[in-house]
């Protein structure tokens, strides 16, 4: 028990404070100095040779509101919201299950969830290449079968790369859901069918809303890595899938423009902070588990 | 109304309900009543319709509901832990069921305001599970089963998450509500008294096989096996043979322990020399100085412990034979201190009439 006396207590979460030393130094170095450098960057003028003159120009800015820029910001949106929402299709039966098998099983199949984690992304995305290009597995598994004479052309579209966020979200996307449903009393379900509802109207109205947290979460740990995400359409894409991601790269690359590459980076912050806000706003994972507990 | 023929259900190897038949009339109170592990709940998610029965048939009036769904019984469950779903209000706790079965809103609205007040929550129909007490709870969870207006109403130890006090009280609000919707209760619990205290009937059960099934005064007066004895209040045991008749015909004799011969009123149930059981409650006993009359059986012991039990004092003592029984002695027999002034260690009759006990005769 905490001491009822004020005083010590105030001493007591001064004490508690200094736990937070650690991290707010961390943060303060690694991510608040560096993001406030790609800030201030965004407003400075280049000097043509891949330096940066200190100079205050809305330029990037207004570049980066480009017709050309704006479509390829809405073809991420597109992929990485897409993805994630089919992930999460995918994710919720396949959590349900998890949820509701014996505490044996149920170690195993979490630790075959994780099981791609152990193995390099880069590694994992070169497989993919290998089953789905021209002469890859796929097309020689289908035409062995006779199922198409042609090959068909899966690699460097939309379709690899939307299959490969896919592959790479369900880690990220399962284990919330799991642990929402793993929270929940199983009999609640048996309550709702002894009451008259059938498997559809228990799922819609009892497993949905219990998952609803997890699944929130999910969605939020899934859709933002992949909106800037540029591994993944580098190697499954082609010319026509480039995301925001390997637009950004390529300027702090090849392009050689920080300060156009930074307005970008800060833009697309900004789209996700708002994303984030609207989306406490309307669909709040904490008041939702205050009462989703048992 | 229902009818439970020969159900059995094995998990594996293991046995948890075996070859069960009962028969539950319509309007009947009907407590299921065992200890952990006895099968009982199993029997009662089995009439709910959460497992099938490995073999056997279960009826409900006039239809074999075995392989239907819970969803299509017409038989609603208290659960254990209520099993309240915490994303809806109390409201829409108990109209789920109205609304899984696609009633009218205003016909819904009007019922769940009659059976919030049934159970005497109608201040409390917006808050959400999360804010009542476990007694408000199990009246939200009862409200939400009973609105169905179902055939069969099965309760599963509803009251043991409860504080003494208010789980005592419900007992009767309990048996009150049952007298006053005439619907058919199945109650699951491992408590005695609450099975004593609101069943018509009680089906006792041990290791999933059915003890014995009867009036509360029935199995208490007359158990029939001795785990029944044991399981309902406590009982003293006698290994005895039945002795050969004598002249007497209204009473025949027992030799209890192959030394004491005691007369027990009525006819002996088998041949002279049958092995039997005899039991005795232990407020079926008092304690004397003097010898028991002619009428009257008694043995002959040693006080060894006093417990004192509040309303009555509990003695254990050592008989001559070297067994050791109890006797409940009420309280107001006290003197002083001690029950009859009757100090350790002084040696007493055990008194009952020939009319007391039990004889158990399939041991």
């Amino acid at each position: 028990m905490m001491s009822r006396n004020p005083r010590r207590m105030l001493a007591r979460i001064g004490e508690l404070q200094v736990l937070l030393v650690p991290p707010a130094l961390w943060l303060l170095l690694f991510f608040l100095i560096p993001v406030a450098v790609i800030l201030a960057f965004s407003f400075t003028k280049t000097n043509g040779q891949g330096g940066i003159l200190l100079d205050f120009t809305m330029e990037h800015f207004k570049r980066a509101l480009d017709p050309l820029y704006l479509k390829l910001l809405g073809r991420s949106a597109m992929y990485a919201g897409l993805s994630t929402l089919i992930s999460a299709a995918m994710a919720l039966p396949a959590a349900c299950f998890i949820a509701f098998s014996p505490p044996k099983r149920q170690k195993l199949l979490l630790f075959l969830v994780f099981l791609p984690l152990w193995t390099n992304l880069l590694v994992r995305l070169f497989s993919f290449v290998v089953i789905l290009s021209d002469g890859g597995l796929l097309n020689q598994a289908l035409q062995t079968f006779s199922l198409t004479t042609e090959p068909l052309h899966l690699l460097n579209t939309p379709f690899a790369v939307i299959l490969g966020f896919i592959y790479w979200n369900l880690p990220y996307m399962i284990p919330p859901i799991f642990v929402s449903l793993d929270r929940m009393n199983v009999s609640l379900i048996e309550a709702s069918m002894d009451l008259g509802a059938g498997r559809m109207t228990t799922f819609r109205k009892i497993i949905l809303p219990q998952a609803a947290p997890g699944i929130a979460a999910g969605l939020v740990l899934c859709f933002i890595p992949a909106l800037g995400c540029f591994i993944i359409p580098d190697i499954l894409g082609g010319p026509d899938t480039m995301m925001i991601g390997n637009l950004i790269t390529s300027q702090f690359g090849q392009g050689r423009n920080w300060p156009f590459g930074s307005a970008l980076s800060s833009l697309l912050m900004l789209l996700v902070m708002l994303a984030i806000t609207l989306y406490l706003r309307f669909f709040n994972p904490a008041t939702q588990s205050a009462n989703g507990k048992r | 109304m229902l009818e439970i023929k020969d159900v059995s259900k094995k998990y594996g190897s293991a046995v948890a309900v075996n070859s069960v038949s009962l028969r539950i009339e319509r309007g009947e109170f009907f407590c299921i009543l065992g200890p952990s592990g006895c099968g009982k709940t199993t029997l009662l998610r089995m009439i709910a319709g959460f497992e099938r029965p490995s073999s056997g048939r279960i009826r409900l009036e006039d239809t074999d509901i075995t392989d239907i769904p819970p969803y299509q019984r017409d038989v609603n469950t208290v659960f254990q832990n209520y099993a309240l779903f915490p994303h809806y209000s109390v409201f829409d706790n108990i109209a789920y069921g109205l609304r899984a079965k696609k009633c009218p809103a205003a016909e819904i609205s009007d019922r769940v305001e009659q059976a919030i007040a049934l159970v005497g929550l109608s201040d409390l129909a917006t808050r959400m599970p999360a804010q009542l007490s476990g007694g408000q709870q199990q009246r939200v969870a009862l409200a939400r089963a009973l609105i169905n207006r179902p055939k069969l109403l099965l309760l599963d130890e509803p009251l043991s998450a409860l504080d003494k006090k208010i789980s005592e009280q419900m007992r009767y609000e309990l048996a009150d509500l049952q007298a006053k919707t005439g619907i058919t209760f199945i109650y699951v619990t491992h408590n005695q008294a609450e099975a004593m205290t609101m069943a018509h009937r009680v089906v006792v059960m041990n290791n999933g096989c059915v003890e014995q099934c009867a009036s509360p005064t029935e199995l208490y007066q007359r158990p029939a096996t001795r785990f029944a004895a044991e399981f309902v209040g406590s009982m003293n045991f006698f290994d005895g043979t039945i002795e050969p008749m004598g002249g007497d015909t209204d009473t025949f004799g027992i030799l209890l322990e192959g030394q004491a011969h005691i007369r027990r009123r009525g006819q002996a149930d088998g041949k002279p020399g049958r092995s039997v059981v005899f039991g005795i409650r232990p407020e079926q006993l008092r304690v004397s100085l003097l010898e028991p009359k002619e009428y009257e059986n008694g043995l002959f012991g040693q006080i060894t412990r006093h417990v004192f039990m509040g309303d009555a004092t509990q003695l254990q003592i050592h008989l001559q034979n070297g067994k050791l029984i109890e006797v409940k002695v009420p309280n107001y027999l006290l003197a002083g201190d001690l029950v009859m002034a009757l100090e350790a260690n002084e040696q007493v009759w055990v008194i009952w009439s020939q009319g007391s006990g039990v004889v158990l005769y399939d041991v």
